[in-house]
């Protein structure tokens, strides 16, 4: 078994969740901005499409993910091409691996904050006011979805903490490098070493369950603050 | 349908098809100046018009012009949000992520026009000062509206919508907004377009209506012309005793003692209630048919206040025990004309006919 402390793996858990999460609010926000401005079949289908981790047990995702990555796949012909290594077993294609796995959770909020008749007025108020889209976006939807926001990060970041299945196809559980914790615990009950798994579970208990107090207890204040308003 | 001169408006012409609802104004000519009532009933389309006409309805086919870009010829129209548009929503449409203060600043960081009332200016006139600091959502009502208005205000705009502003609102603080936007239509120097349903505020406000029915103008023309066209819409929809005329005079006199106005509305004179205006000012008076009453001669003592020699000009039956009787002021150079709501059998009794002369005693009350 690994050398590798606990710490580590904790560590490069958080990390690759947090970064996963700052990728998905970035990119997932004008794509889900843009999803929420489209009507009929095509939002049908966009949806559905991004619902799909949902659904799919991991293992699929990752299998394609992971045929994706390789040398004859789409993503490894780039990184090929690019000069750079296959994203395979690295932390890049653990963050890559994470981000579709968790687009549903973090799109999902987003998308219905976007198509919530409650912005229409202020959207139309500012335009009226000389807001143009930017502005418009920046200083009406953005703080007015903050919850949503809240949300989707939230739900990313504990979703992606709590993979498995995808990183374990497409990260190889190598300790120190694409390890995270749901995997080193499997580790340590296949080797009954239960003392190390109950050790980083129960940290893993405690720790997620503080931040989604932390979490809920901060939507409330702005719930407070807004006066109900969602 | 009434046309107002062309020296005085732009010309326009809308079409909208929604999935339950058509909206079809051929060519009709927008006011450039003062304040336009768009009256009917609900679902008569007067919302949906006021949002076209200020751009927030998509797919509206038509062209108008307020001043040199605002046209709406589809591809070719400015954006939006460079109009210029001053609009007040029902509610008054704030932005509940800022406090008032910053509501109010919203438009007016953004607005490349230097507007010709000053930040101070507003908050002093609406009397906004001890606002500021609040959240939206602790408003009133009437403050909502006054933020509101006070908001497109501030960015100068060229035309300014409302929609239902005094809707909902408390007795107090209509009036209160009501009479804001009395003294604002006296220094805007755009059209003013207001969406209402209530007789009230369409004859306190008005200078043009635009009635709707079923998604299209049924009338358009002056307030006066409109409440003292017989034959028009706006009598026939106000048949179950709203009808009335509104007479416009200036201050003779003030009768301090008694509270009493004396209003002269073109050499006849109208004793009214207190109006707390300067001598020479111009105002509206109103005076519901109810409150006209015909006799043979002058009485000696009586309550009504004014009695005058009238000749009846028209006769309409509104229902089936009362018609109105549209009358003439004889003397004086008025052309003003009254109603009297009369019972049928009055009405028969008395053998009322066009061209009989009377006297109409008459109970007038200020706008």
């Amino acid at each position: 078994m690994s050398e590798v402390s606990l710490w580590t793996t904790l560590l490069l858990t958080f990390k690759v969740a947090l970064v996963t999460t700052f990728f998905l609010i970035l990119l997932g926000t004008p794509f889900a901005f843009w999803i929420s401005q489209r009507k009929g079949n095509k939002r049908a289908f966009l949806e559905a499409f991004v619902s799909l981790p949902l659904v799919l047990p991991p293992t699929v995702l990752g299998f394609y993910l992971l045929m994706a990555m390789g040398p004859e796949g789409p993503l490894g012909m780039m990184t090929d091409f690019l000069g750079i290594d296959p994203l395979t077993f690295t932390f890049t294609g653990l963050v890559v691996g994470s981000f579709f796995y968790s687009l549903p959770f973090a799109l999902t909020p987003l998308i219905s904050a976007f198509s919530d008749a409650k912005l229409r007025e202020p959207l139309e108020a500012a335009t009226l006011l000389g807001a143009g889209p930017i502005d418009r976006f920046f200083s009406v939807t953005l703080p007015l979805c903050r919850r949503q926001f809240l949300m989707a990060s939230t739900l990313s970041f504990a979703h992606t903490v709590g993979e498995f299945g995808v990183i374990l196809m497409i990260g190889g559980n190598i300790p120190g490098v694409t390890q995270l914790a749901s995997l080193s615990i499997y580790d340590y009950v296949e080797t009954m070493e239960y003392g190390k798994a109950h050790e980083i579970s129960f940290i893993m208990l405690v720790l997620s369950f503080v931040l989604l107090a932390l979490v809920y207890k901060l939507n409330r204040n702005w719930e407070l603050l807004k006066g109900g308003e969602s | 349908m009434n046309p107002l001169p062309p020296s005085e408006t732009f010309e326009g012409s809308l079409f909208l098809k929604k999935e339950h609802f058509t909206l079809k104004a051929k060519k009709f000519n927008l006011p450039k100046r003062g304040l336009s009532v768009l009256f009917g009933t609900s679902g008569s389309g007067k919302t949906t018009f006021l949002r076209s006409l200020a751009g927030l309805e998509k797919d509206v086919k038509g062209n108008f012009n307020f001043g040199e870009d605002f046209n709406r010829s589809q591809k070719s129209s400015t954006p939006l949000h460079k109009r210029n548009i001053g609009y007040v929503f029902q509610g008054g449409g704030l932005f509940p992520h800022l406090n008032v203060y910053e509501n109010l600043k919203f438009g007016l960081k953004r607005s490349k026009e230097k507007g010709h009332f000053s930040f101070d200016l507003i908050i002093d006139w609406f009397k906004l000062e001890k606002l500021l600091k609040r959240k939206t959502e602790t408003l009133s009502g009437g403050e909502k509206q006054k933020v509101a208005i006070a908001r497109t205000l501030l960015q100068a705009p060229k035309a300014l919508f409302m929609d239902e502003p005094l809707t909902g609102l408390d007795r107090e603080s209509k009036f209160e907004v009501m009479k804001l936007i009395g003294e604002l239509k006296e220094v805007f120097q755009g059209p003013i377009f207001m969406v209402t349903h209530s007789f009230e505020e369409l004859k306190r406000l008005a200078d043009y209506v635009f009635y709707m029915e079923k998604g299209s103008i049924k009338y358009l023309g002056s307030l006066l012309e409109a409440m003292n066209d017989f034959k028009g819409p706006l009598i026939e929809k106000m048949g179950g005793g709203e009808v009335g005329s509104v007479l416009e005079g200036v201050v003779k006199s003030h009768l301090r003692e008694d509270a009493l106005t004396v209003v002269d509305i073109g050499d006849v004179d109208i004793i009214c209630p207190k109006i707390n205006q300067e001598l020479g000012q111009k105002v509206r008076i109103l005076i519901e048919a109810n409150q006209v009453a015909l006799m043979e001669s002058k009485p000696e003592r009586a309550t009504f206040l004014n009695a005058l020699k009238v000749k009846i000009t028209e006769v309409k039956a509104l229902n089936k025990t009362s018609v109105l009787v549209g009358l003439e002021l004889l003397g004086g150079s008025s052309s003003w004309p009254l109603y009297s709501r009369v019972t049928l059998k009055s009405f028969n009794f008395l053998k009322l006919s066009c061209g009989q002369a009377w006297v109409a005693t008459i109970k007038a009350t200020s706008l």
